[in-house]
């Protein structure tokens, strides 16, 4: 016989296997807590930088002369007209930006993006459905009739609680939600408990009372106390079936499963819950008397799945109650049994494990991490799911998003046994803005890099003190788009480790310039000769994005980059030009397999690098290590985020089972910090991002060579080095305000540096010889043989990124219905043939005519005759087939031209050229006069190269003097721009069309006269071919401020190798331009920041913003928060330009914010916060009560309101009698009458409750 | 001798029973003279046959509007093997959160169901009324009172009308032909809300954590053209809720 004293259905047993169910499931709830605590970041720190619009790209485009195009190739036209917000667009997308007016169903909003604030057809807000009791936020207004403008809906009515319904609860549902469900369940009252979260909701549910509800009759119900009506006798703990209750029901050897239950349960005759499920107990009248713990199967490792006799099923180890007949299960009674929840699978490649539902673990296509993830691969989480085995691509495509975790999670060093992994946004931008000129200056970046999620620092040492420097660069690098007709972007990204290792030659005692006699003698850059030199920058490449050498997943390789030496004599030397071409040119086989098995799909042990997520999340707000403040009777509780596990972080969170869900949703943080503040301080002038980087480079290396004594070659060597590396930090600038531009001229700024650097070098010495190295985006394989290997695995679904990297004929069709698939366009035999496209402004061509036996086409001005030197122009060129397009200036092997464009097939390929200057001869690295012919070559998906003719193209340069003037093409700071306001001066630089040095004045005198030379690089030694982005020619002075507003006259003069020979052939502008800098009144400051007192909450968290207010200043501010520190600060993503606001949900606690807010000066402001949230969840006390003059009077410990009844404590509050008053409450009475008083505070503590604060009886 | 006699009465009962039963169909046989066929108003009774035919009708309605991801005919769809999937949480542009395009779905829907069987609900009643016409009852109706409401395991129809089918000097009254359908939409539009108010929030929402909770549904999301796309099946019934969220979008490489 079963102890009374038990008191609920389960038992002590089974309360400990609850309470272990409870803690797992807490586990995983707290997963989801989790989620729900980190992820409020998500909104407030992904990238959200000013939407990049086709107007926009088109932008970026235009720097590289793309804006000239006649007949756009791409179809920029429609992007010329105004666009705007739309409110529903015609496709039927609500809030739509950069959407032009024939795209709208409306009248658009011009100009404005939807989440600016006085869009208010877009404003977010909070929706009530009143028939649900439900509030939805971040609803719009046109779609609900009860609407606020409070997108988080942090309002009090909208809290969350657990609701209870007799035997069943709901999680997290308001009160007025519960309040419905409650009375569609026949339930008077309202049963719910504020701030209960769903996982002690979900137990609750096991503790209320149960028992045998006995009518008179002799009728008998099992089921809750609540169930039971009062004029039927209840009896606790009773089973129908007691011999003692003598009902009609009896004992039968049928079986139930019971919604939210995972065991088997035995069912009377009449139909009513008995206990759990033990053929051993059919006819054990005593099992059958009164509520018992199952004793079956009790230390099942499987939650008993599949046992024929025991229903002690446990979901979460392995069984959960499901038909046998559905199954064809035979159990040894009834119709239901265990069903098996586990899975099995081979995790770590060695071999199949169980694993239990809700387990989860990753997946990869091939190596990741160390910037070695493959072209076409995503990342994939695995997750067990009550006996299936489901994935999920994490993030839609191009490793936007990662797997992490995934090992058997540990709680206090214990191993659970249990796998959790989550998808999580991939950081990789954010690594890229490490490399700023400051940070490589400073020799910091990899200090930096390491403190970034996702980043690691490429460590690139071809040559001691000479080639070395620190990267910081993506774990895991990010896919391409190898289909979009713009891949400039790409282009550039992988362009970042396109660079030039110098290799010096010594002068010949007696004549000239040779090289050592003994490969030994090569001091500097030795490395370069060999290939480690290549080895080492293809690495870099891969880890740059889809780059370089590398394969797909399915293990073809194709090598998209490019070796080349720019000393045509090189002959007299130990290294001749084709050995080192030998040496470096190819990978060696053993590296090349080392890529080629980087696609292996279950490499054993493989799991994503254990980084610590948690100071990141400290500084965002989003969890709290620290348990000051926090109440003590509330630590261990709601505090698990991070009391429970401790400073290990979110590294021991993940594998202690507290994922990271919610890094899902958008972790890109702080790329944002400078992205878009750069954006508004680089304004138009992108690409002075990367000259003044460059630039800045070389005159650290200059000073750092200076530092160490070196001189001649070792200066060419530091400063080359360093400008490329200041390159890059331009680059990172730049690429934030214009994200495309900036990486475009990186890789030519930083060998225009090298190469200012090399020119002054051949003045003392002798030339170098440079081993240049091309990383560029990687290119698919010909053909279309592997297509199909996309669509064989239905756990790794096919979508483009993947199928268009098996194969450049792959093509996924039939999107969107059953049939999508990654199929071979086929080969139509069609013979692939080109015709001229579009051109530049300043351009046009003929046709191809290949009736003189070739085909080729002339390209000219508009009217007809040649470009001027220095131009930029574009030449497109329309192909009949997808192809990849290589030109040259004589008919050459297609592996020794140069790209046509993009390193991609396209069907249409445009080449940017930035016209050579004729006078300037051999110089530029041809010999020719005035005549330029272009060769061009196209492979297409399945045309063999060799039975493609030539395409010839040719343009003439106009020769003769040089009449015009330099233009100013650029200014940064750009005109009219503020400056700090505390500096005295201020660096600048221009750029010019052409070659040229420039003077400033503060007066407007003429250039000769002009006393102030800029600091000019304009004797370039360019290269032609060149890469095609144009080449801007840049000086810089550093001027003074001193005042509120301060001109200054600029003038350049062309042709500086004129100076002394014939200066009188130099020309400059008659007039000067007048450029003029400005000061603010005052600096930024911050007016205030809210919060700044302590706030109470009546909630376990609290939503409250953070609101700051900026003035002065210059025009622009940008305010970033953190919550640990100044270091690593986060950007409050804002329209407003002065008051900058930003939400949390926080929970209770001390808690300081610091802030720093920052204008387009540079200035900055730095201030902080500090304020503590104290939760109040307890019900206002009586202090004291008293009767006088037949009045009750009542005195509460806190400002709250009184209702009373005369009849119960468990009165509605609504329908309570007020008493008046708030500290001390005051009512009429009658004699004799008993007064039930409840008292409520702000936050209703106290309203719900059914008991009374106080029971008084009138006399 | 005791047990005996007791046997004797269950029996006496059982015999009364069937006698009763047989009575009450044959006087009402007679008294509607009609020939007895299979589901018509007066083999089933006319609160019966409402019952039968609005439920059907409404079933149908759910089915559509489930498979419409809450509406019959959507407005903002994605295709994804061969089926629509309606956009309950959209951001067209990049990087934001969705806006909940749908938030008061649950009555949304319930108005849905209503508007798109009004008519069925209407021909049900005619057609009771055309059947006992035609065997000459008079059938007296006042107004159509009808609603739907979508409650926790089931779907409520909530009908009220008036109806007096008289002859001669026999008449019988009907006030309510409330009915319901076992159905799991509340539940499942219970999630659907979680989901949407997470992902409109945090861009992304816990699958596996409510799976645990609510053992009884299975999520499936699949990302999918930068969308993703929700499956919520209930386990038992197999019933099944599509929709789709976009939001937090981010580019390929960068722009």
């Amino acid at each position: 016989m079963c102890s009374s004293s038990r008191i609920n259905l389960m038992g002590e047993n089974k309360n400990k296997k609850i309470i272990a169910s409870f803690e797992l499931t807490l586990i995983i709830m707290s997963m989801f807590a989790f989620s729900y605590m980190i992820s409020d970041y998500n909104e407030l720190s992904i990238i959200t930088p000013k939407e990049i619009s086709l107007l926009e790209k088109i932008k970026i485009i235009s720097h590289i002369g793309l804006n000239k195009l006649k007949s756009p190739i791409i179809p920029v036209v429609s992007a010329l007209e105004q666009d705007g917000c739309c409110e529903l667009t015609i496709k039927g997308e609500e809030c739509k930006s950069s959407v032009v007016a024939s795209d709208c169903t409306v009248p658009i909003i011009e100009g404005r993006v939807c989440s600016d604030d006085d869009v208010q057809v877009c404003v977010r807000g909070c929706c009530y459905e009143e028939s649900t009791g439900r509030y939805i936020p971040d609803s719009l207004q046109s779609s609900c009739v009860d609407w606020i403008p409070n997108p988080s809906c942090s309002i009090p009515e909208a809290r969350l609680g657990c609701c209870v319904t007799g035997e069943s609860v709901i999680p997290d549902i308001t009160e007025a939600a519960c309040q419905i469900e409650s009375e569609n369940r026949g339930y008077d009252s309202v049963d719910w408990n504020l701030g209960m979260d769903a996982a002690s909701c979900t137990w609750i549910a096991g503790a209320t009372d149960k028992g045998a509800c006995v009518f008179p009759s002799g009728i008998c119900s099992f089921g809750a106390r609540s169930e039971c009506s009062p004029e039927n006798e209840f009896r606790k703990d009773y089973l129908c079936t007691a011999p003692i209750l003598e009902t009609s029901c009896k004992m039968t050897g049928e079986t139930t499963c019971v919604e939210g239950r995972d065991e088997v349960y035995f069912i009377d005759d009449c139909g009513n819950l008995a206990n759990v499920y033990d053929s051993s107990k059919i006819d054990d009248v005593a099992y059958w008397t009164t509520v018992q713990d199952p004793t079956c199967g009790v230390n099942s490792q499987d939650g008993n799945a599949n046992s024929k006799d025991c229903g002690n099923c446990n979901l979460n180890t392995g069984g959960s109650c499901a038909s046998a007949l559905q199954d064809d299960f035979k159990a040894d009674s009834g119709d239901n049994y265990c069903r098996s929840t586990g899975c099995y699978f081979d995790v770590t490649g060695e071999g199949e494990e169980f694993l239990m539902t809700g387990e989860s673990w990753c997946m990869y296509d091939g190596k990741i991490g160390d910037g070695k993830d493959i072209p076409g691969s995503s990342h994939w989480r695995y997750e067990c799911d009550q006996g299936e085995i489901i994935s999920i691509r994490c993030g839609d495509q191009y490793r936007n998003s990662i797997c992490i975790g995934g090992s058997e999670a540990e709680i206090d060093g214990v191993n659970t046994g249990f796998r959790v992994a989550t998808c999580a946004p991939n950081n990789w931008v954010q690594c890229l803005n490490v490399n700023t000129e400051e940070n490589m200056e400073n020799g910091i970046v990899e200090e930096e890099c390491n403190k970034l999620l996702n980043c690691r620092t490429e460590k690139l040492s071809i040559s001691e003190k000479y080639f070395e420097f620190d990267i910081c660069v993506p774990e895991y690098p990010a896919g391409f788009n190898t289909k979009t007709q713009i891949q400039e972007v790409n282009k550039n990204l992988c362009g970042i480790a396109s660079m030039t290792c110098v290799i010096p030659r010594d002068p010949e005692f007696w004549d000239g310039c040779g090289w050592s006699k003994d490969e030994d003698d090569i001091k500097i850059n030795k490395g370069c000769t060999s290939e480690e030199f290549t080895k080492q920058m293809n690495d870099f490449c891969i880890g740059l994005g889809d780059c370089g050498a590398n394969v797909n997943i399915v293990g073809v390789r194709s090598d998209s980059y490019d070796v080349r030496y720019t000393l045509s004599d090189m002959s007299d030397g130990v290294i001749s030009r084709s050995k080192l071409k030998s040496n470096t040119e190819k990978l060696s086989t053993n590296y090349l397999q080392n890529i080629m098995s980087m696609n292996i799909p279950t490499i054993p042990h493989q799991i994503a690098k254990d980084e610590d997520y948690t100071k990141m999340l400290e500084s965002l707000g989003m969890i709290e290590i620290q348990t000051e403040g926090i109440p003590d009777e509330r630590q261990g509780d709601d505090f698990y985020d991070f009391s429970m596990w401790g400073s290990a972080g979110i590294a021991t969170a993940i594998y202690g089972g507290v994922a990271l869900f919610g890094l899902e949703a958008g972790v890109s943080f702080s790329a944002t910090k400078i992205l878009s503040g750069l954006g508004q301080l680089t304004g138009g002038a992108a690409w002075l991002g990367p000259v003044m980087g460059a630039f800045a480079g070389v005159a650290a290396g200059l000073y750092v060579s200076e530092a160490l004594g070196a001189s001649g070659v070792s200066t060419v060597i530091i400063t080359g080095g360093l400008a490329a590396a200041g390159a890059l930090a331009g680059v990172a600038m730049t690429s934030l305000a214009f994200p495309g531009i900036g990486w475009a001229i990186a890789g030519s700024i930083a060998l225009a540096a090298l190469g200012a650097s090399i020119a002054k070098f051949i003045e003392d010495d002798c030339e170098p010889i440079e081993v240049k190295f091309e990383c560029k985006p990687w290119r698919q394989p010909q053909g279309g043989e592997n297509c199909d290997q996309c669509n064989n695995d239905p756990l790794r679904p096919c979508n483009k990124y993947r199928c268009h990297s098996l194969g450049a004929a792959c093509e996924l069709e039939n999107v969107g219905t059953v049939d999508e698939s990654c199929i071979a366009s086929p080969d139509d035999g069609a013979p692939l043939f080109i015709t001229t496209g579009a051109t530049s402004d300043n351009a046009i061509y003929s046709d191809f005519d290949d009736t003189l036996g070739s085909s080729w086409a002339s390209a000219s001005i508009p009217s007809g005759g040649c470009f001027n030197a220095y131009e930029t122009i574009v030449l497109g060129i329309n192909i009949s087939k997808i192809a990849y397009c290589r030109y040259a200036t004589t008919e050459s092997d297609f592996e020794d031209m140069e790209d046509f464009g993009s390193n991609t097939y396209l069907k249409q390929q445009y080449l940017t050229l930035h016209v050579p200057d004729p006078s300037r001869g051999i110089s530029q690295g041809i010999d020719w006069s005035e005549d330029i012919d272009l060769f061009i070559k196209c492979e297409g998906a399945y045309e063999n190269i060799e039975n493609i003719g030539f395409y010839k193209i040719d343009l003439c340069i106009n020769q003769g003097e040089d009449i015009g003037a330099p233009i100013i093409e650029a200014k940064s700071p750009e005109d009219d721009s503020l400056v700090g306001f505390d500096i005295t001066q201020k660096n600048i630089s221009i750029s010019t069309h052409e070659p040229a040095t420039c003077r400033w004045s503060l007066d407007d005198i003429t250039y000769d006269d002009m006393e102030n030379n800029m600091s000019c690089i304009s004797d370039i030694a360019i290269k032609f071919p060149n890469t095609n982005v144009p080449i801007p020619y840049t000086c810089k002075a550093t001027l003074p401020t001193p005042l509120a507003e301060n001109n200054y006259y600029i003038n350049c003069k062309d042709q500086p190798w004129l100076e002394i020979s014939n200066p009188d052939k130099r020309n400059s502008k008659l007039r000067n331009e007048l450029y003029t800098l400005k000061r603010p009144n005052e600096k930024i400051k911050i007016n205030y920041i809210n919060p700044e007192n302590d706030i109470e909450t009546g909630t376990p968290k609290k939503v409250l913003d953070l609101e700051i207010k900026t003035s002065s200043g210059g025009l622009n501010h940008k305010c970033y928060y953190s919550f640990l520190d100044f270091e690593i600060m986060y950007e409050i993503i804002d329209i407003s330009s002065n008051i900058h606001t930003v939400p949390f949900n926080l929970i209770p606690g001390k808690k300081t914010i610091y802030v720093e807010c920052r204008d387009e000066t540079g200035d900055t402001v730095q201030s902080s916060t500090s304020f503590e949230i104290i939760y109040d969840n307890k019900i206002p006390l009586i202090a004291r009560v008293w009767q006088d003059a037949g009045q009750l009077h009542i005195t509460t410990n806190e400002d709250s309101e009184c209702k009373y009844s005369t009849e119960t404590c468990a009165f509605d509050w609504e329908e309570g009698k007020l008493m008046n008053g708030n500290i001390e409450h005051i009512t009429s009475v009658t004699k004799g009458e008993t007064y039930y008083v409840k008292c409520a505070d702000d936050f209703d503590n106290g309203k719900s409750s059914n008991t009374c604060s106080i029971q008084v009886m009138a006399v | 001798m005791e047990r005996g006699g007791k046997r004797g009465q269950v029996t006496l009962f059982i015999i009364l029973g069937i006698i009763l039963v047989a009575g009450i169909i044959a006087t009402s046989v007679l008294l509607l003279n009609v020939e007895p066929e299979t589901n018509t108003p007066e083999i089933l009774g006319p609160r019966a046959f409402i019952d039968k035919c609005v439920r059907d009708a409404v079933e149908v309605s759910v089915e559509k509007i489930i498979l419409g991801g809450g509406e019959i005919e959507p407005s903002l769809t994605i295709m994804h093997n061969s089926t629509n999937y309606t956009y309950l949480c959209h951001q067209p542009d990049l990087y934001k959160t969705c806006y909940n395009l749908h938030p008061t779905l649950e009555s949304d829907i319930e108005k849905v169901i209503k508007s798109d069987t009004n008519n069925a609900v209407s021909e049900c009643f005619n057609a009771m009324r055309e059947d006992f016409e035609n065997r000459g009852y008079d059938v007296i109706g006042n107004d159509t009172y009808y609603s739907i409401s979508i409650l926790s395991g089931e779907i409520k129809i909530n009908l009220e009308k008036s109806i007096t089918i008289s002859k001669d000097d026999t008449s019988q009254n009907f006030n309510s032909f409330n009915t319901k359908i076992i159905h799991p939409l509340h539940e499942i539009l219970r999630t659907v809300h979680r989901i949407t108010t997470s992902e409109s929030q945090h861009c992304y929402f816990d699958a596996t954590g409510h799976m645990l909770l609510y053992p009884q549904e299975k999520i499936r999301i699949i990302n999918y053209q930068s969308s993703k796309l929700y499956r919520i099946i209930n386990r038992k019934t197999n019933i099944e809720f599509k929709f789709a969220v976009r939001g937090c979008v981010r580019p390929a490489g960068l722009i």
